[in-house]
């Protein structure tokens, strides 16, 4: 049987289409790994902060001789600090996901044909 | 006690805040993963979610392996 | 048997002292040197021909080439043509370090705090610099997003300072524990399959999941050599267009 049977192209159009979709959205592990793989660099990201804030304020506590309430209060500056950075990041991430579904949107097809073979 | 076997008491009971933060990863990516799979299709509008709160745990535990280093090293 | 920390020592190789301040020519020195030969042969024996339609080395060149590129064009827009180049040395020197670290006996340049923050501290100036070039005084806006009311000013200019200044540490600290964690992970790895083979009888039979290990870690660990590279670089240009664009 050589020649090409009749839904053969609708069959190929349906294909691409559910593959398209089915990239468009990654599956919950692909998911997780990636939350895990940046993750960790984010926290870096919340740590450093806080350690960069508590030097500081124990920098300035060791010049004005205030030890140890600068160093109390820039720790808190630092912990919110971290957290900014946190969210900004997590913002970046969400941009990039709503531009990511925006991109996929189109690739829904029309696949109820009804043609009979 | 000695001072020396303190410290490294000290260490060794801070690197346990590094297993607490395990148990909250873990925590994290189970219920996560328990939530994605009835909706897979919602799964990655919430990364950035998923994101933040492994984040902060994590962080929780690198502070805890830092309380670890200072009383090893620093102290 | 050699620790696990062994490997970051620090060797001289031709002692040299200048003034009193100790300038040896050690294997650190050796490797980035190595590094940056690696990187001229790459790129010039790449493009010595520099045909209209590239071989498959002149396409490699072209397609790093691009990939910095195009990274630095959707980060920080047309005005980012001329730091081109030098994220493409950053990107490119890093990725060379990371890699040739993983070979065995190798030193890994970049698992040193002291040379990842002397890049990231290198950045940081040049940030600094650019953007108090560009925009004069107004550049300390950046401390200070717009609309924010006069009261909420004593508590957003610490903060955002604080959120400023910690860029260069997360920069240098990401590369620097990654690698340094990686390759003590490799080697605590190693050290089993070597125990477990000396031990001889069932327990060298035993060593072979060891070993699996670290097969699969070296996989992850050369992933993670250029991931790095690359978030080092991607950090690079999303900090410098901040200096050049200004606004968040």
């Amino acid at each position: 049987m050589t020649e090409p049977r009749p839904n053969e192209l609708p069959f190929e159009a349906r294909l691409a289409a559910a593959r398209a979709r089915a990239e468009g959205s990654p599956s919950p592990k692909q998911v997780a790994a990636n939350a895990f793989a940046q993750g960790t660099r984010l926290a870096i990201e919340l740590v450093v902060a806080v350690l960069v804030g508590a030097a500081i304020g124990y920098g300035l506590d060791v010049f004005f001789g205030t030890s140890p309430f600068l160093l109390l209060v820039m720790f808190m500056f630092g912990l919110v600090a971290g957290f900014l950075n946190l969210v900004r990041a997590v913002s970046y991430e969400q941009a990039k996901i709503t531009q990511a579904e925006l991109d996929a949107l189109p690739v829904v097809e029309d696949d109820d044909d009804d043609e009979k073979w | 006690m000695d001072a020396a076997a303190a410290q490294l008491l000290g260490a060794g009971m801070a690197a346990i805040g590094i297993g607490m933060a395990a148990i909250g990863v873990g925590l994290i990516f189970g219920l996560f993963l328990l939530g994605a799979l009835r909706n897979p299709a919602a799964a990655a509008s919430q990364q950035p979610q998923l994101l933040f709160g492994f984040a902060v745990t994590e962080a929780l535990g690198i502070f805890a392996f830092l309380v670890a280093l200072i009383l090893l090293f620093v102290v | 048997m050699a620790g696990p920390l062994e490997q970051f020592e620090i060797q001289p190789l031709y002692p040299i002292e200048v003034a009193g301040y100790d300038l040896s020519f050690t294997n650190a020195s050796a490797w980035m040197i190595f590094a940056l030969l690696v990187t001229w042969g790459f790129l010039f024996f790449g493009m010595r021909k520099s045909e209209l339609v590239p071989g498959r080395w002149q396409s490699a060149v072209e397609g790093l080439y691009e990939f910095v590129h195009g990274m630095v064009d959707t980060n920080i827009g047309p005005k980012g043509k001329k730091y081109v180049p030098f994220i493409f040395s950053l990107f490119i020197f890093i990725l060379i370090a990371n890699l040739a670290g993983l070979f065995p006996y190798a030193f890994t340049v970049t698992s040193h705090i002291a040379v990842t923050f002397a890049f990231a501290a290198f950045i940081f100036f040049m940030c600094v610099l650019i953007g108090l070039a560009k925009h004069g005084f107004r550049f300390f806006s950046l401390f200070l997003p717009a609309g924010t009311p006069w009261f909420l000013w004593i508590l957003v200019i610490p903060i955002e300072m604080i959120s400023f200044l910690s860029r260069p540490i997360t920069l240098s600290v990401r590369l620097f524990a990654n690698m340094t964690a990686g390759h003590i992970l490799l080697k605590i790895f190693i050290g089993f399959v070597v125990s477990l083979g000396v031990a001889g009888g069932i327990w060298s039979v035993v060593g072979i999941l060891p070993f699996a290990m670290t097969v699969a870690l070296f996989g992850l660990e050369l992933i993670v050599a250029v991931v790095q590279a690359y978030v080092f670089a991607l950090l690079t240009t999303v900090y410098l267009n901040d200096s050049i664009n200004l606004h968040h």
